[in-house]
């Protein structure tokens, strides 16, 4: 599903990425870990598209498309979805309504009909009860006001309302509580099916006892320099990210 | 240069003093007579005066403009305003059309053209005229006294809520028309309406608009006010509006100009009571070559007071906007509060505005605070929503939507509002 070949990314010519190599196939949960600074945003980011992020060397490929000549409507449209880890407001502009728009151009470059009122208003009460969601909150305006957990949430509904293929978490799991970590995570369990793929993006163990991955890779100066299994994630909350760091001095 | 601006002006008045009588002169011809003393004295505004700075006058000053009555029929629905049960008045090149109006005079509100008042009305028109314009002497103001096409007076009783808005419509038609038509007025106190004012042309021919409307809101009366701004690309409109505002009286005016080629909106509000109430918010939206002046004047004469102003700005194209924002605090109006803000977004690399506020304050009692933003769309806002699957165009236009949303939605009037939107979204400027 995803290929990420030997990709190096910059930004403000700081070199971010170095090198790095991916495979996704469907269905498959991989969660992506690593000290601070590592890159994990910044993969994050050049996975979306975001412009800030100049990708200097390598290549990803999407279902056989070449993501990175695609704008970021366009990816969003092939079935990536990014859930941001500083979700941003945005006021004046209506969630429901933005995401009804957003629903209808995604439908619309698949080739699919518009959706209708009122099958759009019975996804978004379905969603929304999935994440715990507060009718009142899909109401307002995008993540404004919203406290941190809300905003996360939000962000689950929107992926489950968007229902893409490969689903891009970015650090969802920090700052929030417990309890809220459970609903994001219950949220997110309930759409793993045999087609849809997930990159989890966290600095915790914590979250993986909640979503557990099939693969676990360290990221570290811009490469994945460790893979294994969900253990590996165990590993490192015993012993911290120097043993890793360690091991590629030694290398 | 001085002679060619000298003879411009002369010529113009030579003209409309061969072709007009004011209509402002069936309330008493001292009135225009003052007007023509003072026009002589002033000079046609410039961008030398400060005040002009940013608007240049010559391309109405280098025209020759005619005043002339409308003979044609022109379909005038699409300026109605849907649903809206409103009594309209409809003025064509500056004349009130009696055919295309529906006034319903009843003991509480009466609403009449200058020509026909008489006895007790009269005498308030005549109070109410020459209390505003011998306190403002601008050019285009006397001008629009000395030579007024037609005029509207209404009066509200006190204690009256008129539960059916008012809506003037402006329309020019035909080529380089001038237009003069002036609307005054009283809301009694304790008395609550609500106006509409829209603006249009019927041709998209060139033509030039300079309207005054004086108003005024007694003690504990409230005012709300939407003003429709949809002239066209070659329409020059000057709209001088003054409200005066006694104790206790709230007002509330909504400027909202989505077209028009070249606007000035002056308006001046007075507090002169203790404890009244005003707001002011507009948008506007120049594209291609228009250019949208809005120079307010808010004059704090009393305490106890609060203003609040928002104004925003979508400027595309070439567009060019100007932003003039005056908050007087006179010695006397301790503990006002006065709130100005004025944000602007640049869709191009073409488009100007020039924005400037100005604060005069001399009671020490007061809070105010302005500010002022201009710049781009939020890029962290754009990159959310495309990252959502929605164009970039569409997720420009959702932005563009949300930041004059703020505005529009202070408009009270659901179908106010409604029609605004329908209009945005067939221009291609709403989501």
């Amino acid at each position: 599903m995803l290929t990420i070949k030997n990709l190096y990314s910059t930004i403000d010519s700081k070199q971010i990425l170095r090198g790095l190599n991916l495979e996704v196939k469907p269905g498959e949960v991989h969660a992506i870990m690593g000290p601070n600074g590592s890159g994990k945003s910044t993969l994050a980011s050049v996975l979306a598209g975001r412009e800030e992020y100049e990708v200097t060397d390598g290549e990803i490929a999407f279902n056989g498309k070449n993501l990175l000549e695609l704008a970021p409507e366009d990816r969003a449209r092939e079935g990536i979805f990014l859930a941001f880890q500083y979700p941003v407001e945005i006021p004046g502009v209506s969630n429901i309504n933005f995401l009804k728009a957003a629903l209808n151009e995604i439908r619309n470059y698949q080739g699919k009909e518009q959706i209708s009122a009122k099958d759009f208003l019975k996804l978004v009460n379905e969603k929304s009860k999935l994440v715990e969601l507060d009718g009142q909150l899909t109401n307002r305006s995008v993540n404004e006001g919203f406290s941190g957990g809300e905003k996360k949430r939000n962000e689950i509904f929107q992926m489950a309302m968007l229902e893409p293929k490969l689903a891009i978490l970015d650090e969802t799991d920090s700052g929030l509580d417990i309890d809220a970590l459970r609903i994001v995570a219950n949220g997110v369990n309930a759409m793993r099916s045999p087609e849809r793929s997930f990159i989890v993006i966290t600095h915790y163990q914590r979250l993986l006892d909640y979503i557990v991955p099939d693969f676990v890779h360290v990221l570290y100066k811009g490469r994945i320099v460790k893979s294994g299994s969900k253990e590996l994630a165990l590993d490192l909350e015993a012993k911290g990210y120097d043993w890793i760091k360690e091991e590629e001095v030694t290398q | 240069m001085e002679t060619i601006a000298t003879s411009t002006k002369e010529q113009l008045l030579y003209s409309l003093e061969t072709s007009i009588v004011s209509s402002i002169d069936h309330l008493h011809p001292e009135i225009s007579a003052s007007a023509k003393e003072t026009l002589k004295a002033l000079e046609f505004p410039s961008t030398r005066q400060e005040e002009w700075k940013y608007s240049r006058t010559t391309r109405i000053s280098s025209e020759s403009w005619e005043v002339r009555k409308s003979s044609a029929t022109y379909d005038i629905s699409s300026f109605r305003i849907k649903d809206i049960d409103a009594d309209e008045i409809v003025f064509i090149n500056g004349f009130f059309c009696p055919d295309l109006s529906t006034v319903r005079n009843n003991g509480a509100i009466s609403v009449l053209p200058f020509s026909q008042l008489d006895g007790q009305l009269k005498q308030q028109a005549l109070n109410n005229i020459g209390s505003e314009t011998s306190r403002h002497n601008s050019f285009f103001t006397a001008l629009n006294t000395a030579y007024c096409t037609d005029g509207i007076f209404f009066f509200v009783q006190k204690n009256t809520v008129v539960h059916r808005p008012i809506h003037f419509l402006f329309l020019q038609e035909g080529e380089r028309t001038l237009a003069m038509p002036r609307i005054s007025g009283i809301v009694g106190s304790g008395s609550k309406m609500h106006i509409v004012t829209s603006y249009g042309s019927l041709d998209q021919k060139k033509a030039w608009n300079n309207a005054v409307i004086e108003i005024t809101i007694e003690q504990n009366a409230s005012l709300t006010f939407d003003k429709v701004q949809l002239e066209g690309d070659q329409n020059f409109s000057i709209i001088n509006e003054f409200f005066r505002q006694h104790k206790d009286s709230r007002f509330s005016i909504s400027t909202l100009t989505v077209d028009g080629g070249w606007v000035r909106n002056n308006l001046n509000i007075f507090l002169d009571g203790t404890h009244c109430e005003s707001h002011l918010n507009g948008f506007y939206l120049p594209r291609g070559n228009q250019h949208i002046d809005n120079h307010t004047l808010v004059d704090h004469l009393l305490p106890h007071c609060e203003s609040n102003e928002l104004y925003k700005g979508v400027i595309y194209d070439r567009g060019k906007a100007v932003f003039n924002g005056k908050v007087f605090v006179r010695p006397d109006a301790q503990k006002t509060n006065a709130y100005q803000n004025n944000a602007n977004i640049m869709m191009s690399d073409d488009a100007t505005v020039n924005t400037k506020p100005e604060l005069e304050i001399y009671a020490d009692d007061v809070k105010c605070s302005h500010g002022t933003t201009t710049g781009r769309f939020d890029e962290s806002a754009l990159f959310y929503l495309r990252a959502r699957g929605l164009g970039e165009e569409s997720a420009r236009k959702m932005l563009s939507s949300a930041f004059i949303g703020e505005v529009l939605n202070k408009v009270d009037n659901q179908f106010v509002r409604m029609y605004v939107q329908d209009i945005l979204t067939t221009r291609g400027l709403w989501v």
